[in-house]
């Protein structure tokens, strides 16, 4: 175990933090879900035309992270054995609870979009597929194979229909996160009423950042071309969201310190000492500011594709590492300090066990697996007539 | 044939959303027809007085060997605040005050007060750390006492974080959320708690608020009493003698 | 006809699994479980109350010792020290009848310090010393070797 660094009097019960890396990761990695969630959306519901490359590939990374989005969790509940406690009796005076309902509704909803949006490819794929691998195909399509006009039609309009219902949807998964933190009162870092919307907003750009990130990585470790157009959409939408981001949060720390309560003592203490690098120079000046002049030049400012294409994956990159310290110092920075207002204690990850980084690097990564093997099955970009998809 | 279908879809469709909105609504109505506590009697208070407690740390020994609580966790733990001349504040807790404290290097001149606050789980009437626990683990008795359901608890910490006296710990042992019970195995057997058992001082107070000769009411009436943080609204059951306003 | 078919397979899917869902926590949930008066506060196991009730029980108090130690009680009569319990300075009752696992606590001045050293935050009026020397020299007597508290005073009538 990591030597606990204590400084000023804690309360006993306060010197070890209870919350980890992985309640870190949770928020982190339903924050991509989230992101990826509204830019299919985009297409689905808003009619962005540029994002259709990436519309049917956003479902699936969606998907993919929310299939892993509760094993973090699972890593750190004292009984994981009794988890299903959380559905069986849940108490939805508790912000925690909506996990139970709101993740397994929500997931249901982005497998049913996917199945629908998937359809004439598993129909098609069923037909001319052999042996074990028609057997597959004809279990995803549910022994269905009907793919005649009307059943398209209807199968589009309840796209568009699940979409529209995603989007709340997943507003109130990436909400409840932040509600959980922003509603406890007893702790002052994390109470505000600002919490859910700096989470969700957090959340929607480090989803597009993922997928701008991935999308990058496919087109350059394969034969699929690069959508300039596509991606300069998606740093439009980047940059407008991370602005109202950026103003959520410096809002928030603005009014702490101008309000100066009880707690901002020790609060800037903290900050200060336990999270200077984190806080002050990587979530805010670094990786908020940077990137805020950046996409501005990016969507803004006449240039080569290339070099665009360059700057906003630069700027992807800083978000979604703005997004995780941002994660990182609330939920640590919120238990650095005594409830007593007059101690500081610190938290370092273990590299290993059931808690540690490497863990939480394995739990991270999964999801990418799960998209490599979805697009064996079933191709995450749609074939192009002019190249050979790999 | 088409049209058939659809008239069925439409009122198979009507009839399941019609009946789940009604069972959910009637469960809902019964549930706020049952308003914040009916059901739960506060019959106990525990009372602390600042101002007799002498520092001994018996009670957290005692609590520790009656409830079995692990090393470095604190059911109950006493506090100790000197407050100097010339502004500064220093508070400690070696250990919780376990075995006691030693002499501090201040010279007495430079002393304007010092006095011990023991702590413990406020068994409060409006606990925020029983609304926060998704799964019903945390409740309050009958009797008015917070306790915890061990087989139930998964382990999630979020009590621990909406406790605002920092009474609540993760029990290493069992894995689950674990504080000061006001001792309900001994109170339910008519005997006190642990710690009001061994106070030397008579420091800690405990029983029922109704009971006229008992110590509570005693000093309900007699004396000018205050609770840890009451702008949380949780409506804390443990009341203090003498708590100084340097006391979080 | 043909359009609604994959609509009706998968709906029919779903209601298998919320159905499913609802067996299964029949089974799993305990009979207690409910919401006791209040959902905010008492939406929990009933039975566990009383199975808390239930946990063994150390300190025994005072009167249980003096059931068999009628001497010490005695001595304790009304003085300074008959409000402690037994238990704060010997511990929580143990089984000890005809056993060496005797309570008694050794004679060391630590064990009397621990309440009597001077602490600045104890109340005035609360006998404290600063050492046993100290006290020793104010009581103009001599400090000898191997002098303890209970050399002057017994611990069950120690005024």
């Amino acid at each position: 175990m990591h030597e606990i660094v204590t400084s000023g009097f804690l309360f006993p019960n306060d010197v070890h933090a209870h919350w980890s890396v992985m309640i870190v990761l949770y928020p982190y990695i339903t924050g991509l879900v989230a992101g990826a969630f509204i830019v299919s959306s985009l297409y689905h519901v808003f009619g962005v035309k540029e994002v259709k490359p990436v519309a049917r590939f956003s479902l699936v990374a969606a998907f993919s992270f929310l299939l892993f989005a509760c094993t973090p969790l699972l890593f750190h509940l004292g009984h994981p054995e009794r988890a299903f406690n959380i559905i069986f009796t849940p108490k939805f005076t508790s912000a925690m609870s909506g996990f139970g309902y709101i993740y397994n509704v929500y997931l249901f909803i982005v497998l049913l979009e996917i199945w629908f949006v998937y359809r004439s490819e598993i129909i098609r794929r069923a037909r001319e597929a052999q042996g074990p691998l028609k057997a597959l195909y004809w279990c995803l399509a549910l022994g269905s194979l009907n793919d005649n006009e009307e059943a398209l039609k209807l199968d589009h309009k309840i796209i568009n229909v699940l979409a529209a219902i995603g989007i709340p949807s997943a507003c109130i998964l990436h909400g409840y996160v932040g509600f959980l933190f922003g509603s406890l009162k007893s702790n002052p870092w994390w109470s505000s009423p600002l919490m859910p919307v700096i989470f969700l907003l957090s959340a929607i750009v480090s989803g597009i950042s993922i997928l701008i990130v991935c999308y990058w990585l496919v087109c350059r470790f394969s034969k699929l071309s690069l959508d300039a157009e596509c991606l300069k959409a998606m740093f439009k939408y980047l940059w407008a969201f991370f602005i109202l981001d950026v103003a959520m949060e410096g809002l928030e720390l603005l009014t702490h310190i101008y309000e100066a309560h009880e707690e901002w003592l020790i609060v800037s203490m903290m900050l200060s000492q336990r999270l200077g690098f984190s806080y002050y120079i990587l979530q805010m000046l670094v990786c908020s500011v940077l990137p805020l002049i950046v996409l501005g030049f990016v969507v803004l400012k006449n240039m080569q594709d290339s070099t665009r294409i360059r700057l906003g994956l630069g700027c992807a990159v800083l978000i979604l590492i703005q997004v995780l310290a941002m994660r990182w110092n609330v939920i640590i920075g919120g238990q650095l300090f005594s409830k007593s207002l007059r101690g500081l204690t610190s938290y370092t990850p273990a590299i290993l066990g059931r808690e540690g980084l490497l863990v939480a690097l394995a739990l991270f990564l999964m999801p990418f697996v799960v998209m490599y093997v979805f697009n064996l099955i079933l191709p995450l970009f749609e074939k192009e007539p002019e190249t050979e998809k790999q | 044939m088409k049209q058939d279908r659809r008239e069925f879809i439409k009122k198979a469709g009507w009839t399941f959303i019609g009946s789940g909105l009604y069972i959910n609504l009637f469960s809902l109505g019964t549930s706020l027809a049952n308003p914040s506590r009916s059901g739960i009697q506060h019959l106990y208070a525990f009372i602390v007085d600042t101002e007799t407690c002498i520092g001994c740390g018996k009670c957290v020994a005692a609590c520790r060997a009656e409830n079995r609580v692990p090393p470095d966790n604190y059911r109950t733990w006493v506090e100790r605040y000197t407050l100097l001349k010339g502004g500064g504040v220093e508070v400690d807790s070696p250990q919780g005050g376990e075995h006691g404290f030693q002499p501090l290097a201040f010279a007495r001149a430079d002393i304007q007060k010092s006095f011990f606050v023991p702590k413990l789980c406020n068994h409060c009437a409006k606990p925020n750390c029983v609304q926060v626990c998704p799964v019903g683990a945390t409740y309050v008795s009958p009797e008015g006492f917070v306790l915890v359901d061990e087989k139930r608890c998964v382990g999630c910490s979020y009590c621990m974080q909406a406790c605002p006296y920092s009474a609540r710990f993760m029990n290493p042992v069992t894995h689950t959320a674990d504080k000061c019970t006001w001792c309900y195995h001994r109170i339910r057997r008519g005997m006190t708690t642990a710690c009001v058992e061994v106070c030397p001082a008579g420091a800690r107070l405990f029983g029922r608020v109704d009971d006229p000769a008992g110590p509570v009411a005693r000093l309900l009436k007699a004396r000018r009493l205050q609770v840890l943080k009451p702008e949380t609204g949780n409506e804390p059951m443990v009341f203090y003698v003498g708590l100084d306003k340097e006391v979080h | 006809m043909k359009t609604y078919d994959h609509i009706i397979r998968f709906t029919l899917l779903i209601a298998a699994v919320i159905i499913g869902f609802c067996i299964i926590r029949t089974y799993m949930l305990p009979d207690s479980f409910g919401n006791h008066g209040s959902y905010s506060y008492a939406y929990c196991r009933a039975d566990s109350a009383d199975e808390q009730a239930l946990l063994p029980v150390l300190h025994q108090g005072a009167k249980h010792c003096s059931a068999c130690h009628t001497a010490q009680a005695a001595l304790l009569g009304d003085n300074t020290h008959s409000q402690l319990s037994c238990e704060s300075c010997h511990g929580g009752f143990r089984a000890h009848n005809n056993t060496t696992e005797r309570m008694a606590i050794g004679n060391t001045t630590d064990t009397c310090l621990v309440c009597h050293v001077r602490l600045d935050a104890r109340p005035a009026e609360f006998p404290q010393i600063d050492s046993l020397a100290a006290h020793v020299a104010d009581q103009d007597e001599a400090l000898l070797p191997g002098m303890t508290c209970t050399t002057c005073h017994d611990p069950h009538a120690p005024m």
